[in-house]
This record gives structure tokens, sequence and C-alpha cells, in this order.
């Protein structure tokens, strides 16, 4: 890991425990010792389908981070059903491929599928979780997203 | 080809031609086009007696076409044209080269094209399309007058040589990494299937998967690899002629850590990763790929870029370099010449990183409003985005360089936008003196 992108993340996580966002579990958070690997508890929102359930995202930071996304997926003994995740923990989101930036931050990503899971209608997997799960790439940023809808 | 110019004269100049596609030009289908090109490709595979027997003006006109590929709507259209100059051989392939329009404009049609094509779309077409674009590079490379135009585009480093040279960059990291962990793949299961006893005792089904994978993984290596080598050929090609494009931070400090870490795998204590049986069979030479890895380090030996080197954290320690230098001498992989000039190599990069942890320590405690907000590093060369936020210039150039857009609205964002931010950088600049003063 570049000693650019370990400063970066050192201010994320130092920023991270400042804040405290609602919604995140930054105090268990486990963090790697190079910072290459992170793991964060996300607990759904009061009056939404996943209203206290705690879940696990994991981040995987490449060499070239901020410039390339992390690689983002839940991980655990609990994925959350929701239309854009699949059941081995892959996340359909555009801010994690095309449309990242590098503005973007740990707490922006996290934030924002917190927002995906509360305007959530059905707790279900995608429609092609089956043919996806058996098919796709270990690494979810190897998977050319067809994104389906943006309402969600 | 009339609607775009009524009357043009092959021998003449690129002045003939309208800054803008006439209107005629564009009311034909594309069809029209590809029709064209499908029958000459099929004539050239199947039948090149006709053509080498027929008139020569279509290969004029294409190659005019491409020169001026921003006529042609699609990039589709465009790729399926570079095929076909790409298939062309001598003599044929004159026709294209001694065209006086061609000496004007062919050499940045072909770079230019090589970075647009990243944008429109199909993944694999990418390939072919800069595959062809490499291949005509080469048979160029022959010719004087094209090499030393190559040369003098290199030396000037325009924008879009700039440009050509990132996705360069990029496509021989990526390949690299692909071919590498294809191998490491082959590595693993074979190992596992090394051990008779243990393998037979697997399930069914498991040893079926894993025989999947070792076949996907061979496909991989022997597919990616090709591409890896030629791009690593390219680059080599242009850092022997001119290193200049490598002196800019952002060019400079990522092949500094893409040569680093590839040096590293393949040095490292990992390298047992990559043994595979019958490594010939997929095209792998790992002593070639190697040593081509040091010729470009070699083909780079200027002050700035043993800065790079020297800078990259992820990989470069002073002890990396001389393991790897026990490893070369041990498997005796280079001549000795090269040799010996890798080993000078090494030793002025290390004093530069030596130099460098003295200077490092200068720095705690920086106002927040002197770093970058991206990287949370003090800034060298602040400039201003038109959304008024100030950045690092080689941050926001390296961004640039693979996403022209603003990162904080995503707006359109091109180099020239930038301003530099005097005030600011004299203000760090004074903030820097004073605190190496007060040490002192």
């Amino acid at each position: 890991m570049s000693d650019a992108a370990t400063r970066r993340l050192m201010k994320e996580l130092a920023q991270l425990k400042n804040e405290n966002p609602e919604g995140l579990l930054i105090d268990n958070a486990i963090t790697s010792s190079d910072l290459k690997q992170w793991k964060i508890g996300v607990v759904g929102a009061e009056g939404t389908l996943y209203a206290g359930e705690v879940f696990t995202l994991q981040f995987t930071f490449g060499p070239q981070y901020p410039f390339n996304s992390p690689e983002v997926m839940f991980v655990g003994d609990t994925i959350p059903a929701h239309p854009h995740i699949y059941s081995n923990g892959h996340i359909c989101l555009s801010i994690l491929s095309d449309d990242w930036t590098p503005a973007l931050s740990v707490q922006s990503v996290c934030l924002s599928i917190l927002s995906m899971l509360s305007s959530s209608k059905e707790k279900k997997h995608p429609m092609d979780d089956a043919i996806y799960v058996r098919t796709c790439n270990k690494n979810p940023s190897k998977t050319r997203w067809w994104f389906h809808d943006d309402s969600v | 080809m009339k609607a775009l110019c009524a009357d043009l004269n092959l021998m003449g100049d690129d002045s003939q031609f309208p800054q803008e596609p006439t209107q005629m030009f564009c009311a034909y289908p594309e069809h029209y086009l590809e029709d064209v090109f499908d029958f000459y490709l099929f004539c050239l595979q199947f039948a090149p007696k006709i053509v080498m027997e027929s008139t020569t003006e279509w290969i004029q006109q294409s190659t005019v076409i491409f020169s001026h590929y921003e006529y042609v709507k699609s990039p589709f259209l465009v790729s399926k044209l570079v095929r076909l100059l790409a298939t062309l051989q001598p003599p044929l392939w004159y026709n294209v080269v001694n065209l006086r329009m061609s000496q004007q404009r062919l050499l940045n049609a072909m770079i230019k094209f090589y970075s647009d094509f990243e944008d429109s779309g199909d993944f694999y077409e990418k390939y072919n399309v800069r595959g062809n674009i490499q291949y005509m590079l080469k048979k160029m490379g022959d010719d004087m007058y094209y090499k030393a135009k190559f040369m003098d585009m290199a030396r000037e480093c325009g924008p879009e040589f700039i440009r050509f040279v990132n996705m360069v960059i990029n496509d021989a990291t990526w390949c690299i990494d692909e071919s590498l962990s294809g191998l490491k793949g082959v590595h693993e299961i074979e190992r596992k299937m090394a051990n008779a006893e243990e393998w037979a005792a697997t399930d069914q089904e498991l040893r079926n998967q894993d025989l999947g994978q070792l076949d996907e993984a061979k496909r991989k290596v022997t597919g990616w690899l090709g591409t890896a080598k030629s791009n690593l050929e390219l680059l080599l090609s242009i850092t022997e002629n001119s290193p200049e494009p490598f002196r800019t931070p952002a060019l400079g400090e990522r092949l500094a850590a893409m040569l680093n870490h590839n040096l590293s795998q393949l040095l490292g204590s990992n390298r047992q990763d990559f043994l595979v049986k019958d490594p010939a069979s997929y095209g792998w030479k790992p002593r070639e790929f190697v040593s081509l890895l040091i010729n470009i380090y070699l083909g780079l030996n200027v002050p700035a870029f043993i800065k790079f080197i020297a800078y990259d954290e992820r990989t470069y320690t002073p002890t990396f370099f001389s393991d790897s230098i026990a490893q070369l001498k041990q498997k005796a992989i280079l001549g000795f010449s090269v040799m010996e000039r890798f080993e000078n190599l090494a030793e002025d990069v290390k004093k530069e990183y030596e130099s460098k942890a003295l200077l490092e320590e200068e720095y705690d405690d920086v106002p927040e409003e002197f770093k970058d907000p991206i990287m949370d590093a003090i800034m060298e060369d602040p400039v201003k985005l038109p959304s008024g936020h100030v950045m690092d210039r080689a941050v926001i150039e390296r961004h640039l360089l693979s996403t022209p857009n603003n990162p904080f609205n995503r707006a359109p964002l091109t180099q020239a936008e930038l301003v530099p931010d005097v005030e600011l950088k004299a203000k760090i600049e004074e903030w820097k003196i004073q605190k190496r003063n007060s040490k002192k």
C-alpha cells in the first residue's frame, strides 16, 4: 500500500471516530494493521424494513485508492435481503464502480448503503441472484454492472 | 468521399478538408463505409491477389478517413477501419504511409483514437483496437520519417501523448495483474493435483470445479500475457527513445510503482507462486519478462524518474532492490553490462531514498488549508478548480487522466481549467521555511 493512500485512510479513520455518524458502529470497527481492509457494522434505521438489524460491511482498499473505488461488500452470517444486494454480499451501487470519485469516502459510502437499505420496499434479493452468485468473480469490482433502476 | 471534398487531390495536403464534415457526408448511412471495409477485409484475407491487381485508391481514401476519424460518429466503425489498415502488408501498406496527408496526421489520429476508445463501451474490443494500433506503430517503426515524428511527439509531451502513454500503462498494469493472478491459480490447482493421494480422495464435484478453474486460468494467462508483453514492449520503445513523458509525476509515479510492484512479484518471496508445469505452452517466459522490466527501468535512467522509484512506498525499499539484484545474479537472467547498469541505478535510487528520509521528518502539524483535500498531504503546487476547491496539481492531474471530471461535483473538467493558486503556494513555501528555521 502506498504511503499516500495510507495517509488518506488514517485521516478517514480519525474523522469517522470523531464524528461517529448515526447508524455506523465505529467503536468496534476492525481495521487490518496496514489499513488495507476494514470491517464496519451498520444498523438498519428505525422505521424501515431493517430496523435494528446489524450487518457488516467489508472495505478492501487497493494501492490506487482513492483514485480507484474500494471493493465494498457485505460479509458475515447475515446479508441483508435487498433488491440490489446479492446473497453473496455483493452490492450493486453505481458509486462503487462507474460513479466513484476520489472525493467520496468510507463514510459517504456507508451512508449511501444505509439509505439504500432504508428506501427498500421489500426484503428480496435481485431477480438474477441465483445465476449471479454462481458465476460472478470473487471480487465485486470486477463485475461489470448493469444498473437495474434508480428508484431504490 | 466526393461528398466530403469535391475535388480531392490525393497527393495534396490536408488543408483541403473542412473543419466539420459536410452535411452531404453526414447524410450517408454508416453501412456504406462499413460494407466497403468488410469487403476489403474479406478480400485481403481470402483473395489478396485480386486486391494486389486492382487500383489502390481505396487504401489512400481509407487512410484519409482514418486521419479524420472525428468525421465518423461510430467508434466501432472506426475500429473496423483500424483493423483494415492494420491488415495491410507491404507493398500495399506503403500506400498508407507514403501519403502526404498521412505524414501530417496519421500518427496523431492513431494516438488519439487509442485513448478515445476507452469510453466507447466494449471492453474486449478495446484491446483489439489497441493491439491493431500497436501493430501499426511497430510497422511504422521501420520508417525513418515516422520514427522521428513519434519521437518528436514524445519529446513535446502534448496532452494527447500523455493520455496515450497513460492508457498504455493502464493496460500493461491490468494485463500483467490478470496474467499473474492466472498463473497463481494454475499453480495452486496443480499443487493440489500433485498430491495424488489427497486429490483422489477429494469429492468428485470439487475436483471438477477445480479442473474447470484450471482451464479458465490457463485461458486467462494465454490471452492476457500476449497483450501484457506487447504493452511492455511499447513502453520500452517509448522509454528508450525519449524518457520525457515520464518526468511528469502523473505518469512517472505510476510507471515506477508498476515496475516495482511487478519486479517484486516475480523476484520476491512469493515468486514460487508463479511456478507452473510447462510454462512454454502459455508463452510464459519469466526470464524474458523480467529482463523486459529491467530494460524499461534502464531506459528511464533520469533523475526525475529515480526519484519516483525511490518515493514509491508501496514496494520500494533498498533491500527490495538488493534482494532482486541477488536473484537476478543467481539466475543469471541479465547480461553482464545490463546487470552493471541496473546495479548503478539501484545505487542512485538508494541515495535518493535516504535523502528523502531526512527531508520527511520536517513536517508535522501542517495547517488544514495547506493540505490536498483528497490525499491529505501538503500541497506542492496548489491549483484552483472552477468549483472553488483547491487541490494539489499532481493529484488532480492524475485523476483527470482517467476521469475527466471534477471529483467534487462530477462536472466535466480539463487540465486547462486549473488555475494556479499563487498566493497559497507562497504561503506554503513561507511556512515550510519557517519550519525549517525553527528546527535549527
